[in-house]
């Protein structure tokens, strides 16, 4: 695995790519993966919003879901996966400008991910028509600094009274944004809401350079897959998860 | 890294930085904050005469991801983030014009927001003048 482990992000992110954002998604378990419509961003009847103002008639939106489709397929069989990948992220962010409501983290991750796997060798290993390399290390190097920076980022997101007094923890519980059984654990022990929040902020925090160090890198792996199944149990938060699981395939080895 | 791989590195690092600095939403911030949110819509007609503009009217007008922050926004109401709704403030003036069966004159549309059940309020108001 070790040689073509950028190859396997790339099927990874790409399938999650391709499902995430057709119809395909709503076979998931998880109710903020639905898509509504064939493709995500299919024009809705309704005043439009958009970033900037910038509205896109439906016919041209219609087109650049079509694309983005093909290039996601392209991007994940392996057949000029460097434009497609770019293309695909470039086309996913247009669908995100056109609904500017709907902006999710977790499709702004996917797309940029995409973007970051295409710029190295995930698209010349495991590929139908490999592209060519350009270095496994520093390919490597770049999606390790994006997903570090990821983590940098959440982490200071939460860096308030309010997130680690685990107040925040408790609205999303009283909000039914939580399992069931979480939320119940949650609301039922102040205490353990504020561990629950420092928990999610330090190892936030820890992973971003731990990810970066060499000798804790297999580790943080490890540590970060582990996070990600807690969150996946304790709020179903859509795909996000599986993305950074894939990025991670890719950033996490040397 | 060849510098491609640089400048997608400090792209990638830098653009929820830019965007969090501009109050956009590329932060990753996912769920992090609460905020409590209402919104107070007024519509004047040539007379001068206000009325107020229910927001709940304005959800059956809008996509499907969009309607959640018009229904039942007249009073305050929990979310996570209303960043989308406070950059296109100026959009749901024009269609509250369009929207409003009294046919007004003018809108002002006020994003009130507040941070807990109880704090301290601020607002950011947008005026609409409407096409007859």
């Amino acid at each position: 695995m070790r040689g073509v482990r950028l190859g396997l992000a790339r099927i990874a992110l790409g399938a999650i790519l391709l499902v995430r954002t057709t119809a395909l998604s709503n076979l998931l378990p998880i109710p903020l993966a639905h898509v509504r419509g064939p493709l995500y961003g299919w024009p809705e009847p309704g005043f439009s919003f958009a970033w900037g103002g910038l509205v896109l008639p439906d016919s041209v939106r219609i087109g650049v879901l079509l694309i983005r489709t093909a290039a996601a397929l392209c991007f994940l069989l392996g057949v000029r996966a460097r434009v497609a990948g770019l293309v695909a992220a470039a086309c996913g962010f247009l669908s995100l400008s056109q609904d500017p409501f709907g902006f999710i983290f977790t499709l702004h991750t996917l797309f940029l991910g995409t973007a970051m796997l295409a710029l190295g060798d995930a698209t010349s290993e495991l590929a139908l028509v490999p592209e060519r390399a350009l270095g496994r290390e520093a390919s490597a190097r770049l999606v390790r600094i994006f997903v570090a920076s990821i983590y940098a980022w959440s982490a200071l997101a939460k860096l308030h009274r309010e997130w680690l007094s685990g107040d925040t923890l408790a609205a999303l519980a009283a909000d039914s944004l939580l399992s069931p059984r979480f939320a119940g654990l949650l609301l039922g022990h102040p205490q353990l809401r504020v561990v629950a929040a420092l928990g999610v902020f330090l190892s936030e925090l820890a992973l971003g350079p731990l990810l970066l160090w060499k000798r804790t890198r297999r580790a943080a792996f490890f540590a970060a897959l582990l996070m990600h199944l807690t969150f996946d149990l304790a709020a179903r938060p859509d795909v996000m998860g599986f993305v950074m699981a894939a990025l991670l395939l890719a950033a996490a080895f040397d | 890294m060849p510098l491609f791989q640089r400048v997608a590195a400090v792209f990638a690092i830098l653009l929820p930085a830019l965007a969090s600095l501009g109050g956009g939403g590329l932060a990753y911030t996912m769920y992090a904050r609460s905020v409590w949110f209402r919104l107070e819509i007024i519509g004047a007609d040539a007379g001068g005469r206000r009325h107020a503009v229910a927001p709940s009217m304005l959800a059956s007008k809008v996509g499907a991801s969009a309607a959640p922050f018009f229904t039942g926004s007249d009073h305050f109401r929990r979310t996570y983030g209303v960043g989308a709704l406070e950059n296109h403030l100026p959009e749901v003036a024009r269609l509250s014009c369009e929207a409003d069966d009294r046919r007004p004159t003018a809108i002002d549309v006020t994003l009130v927001l507040r941070d807990g059940a109880t704090g301290p309020e601020r607002t950011h108001t947008e005026h609409a003048t409407c096409a007859r």
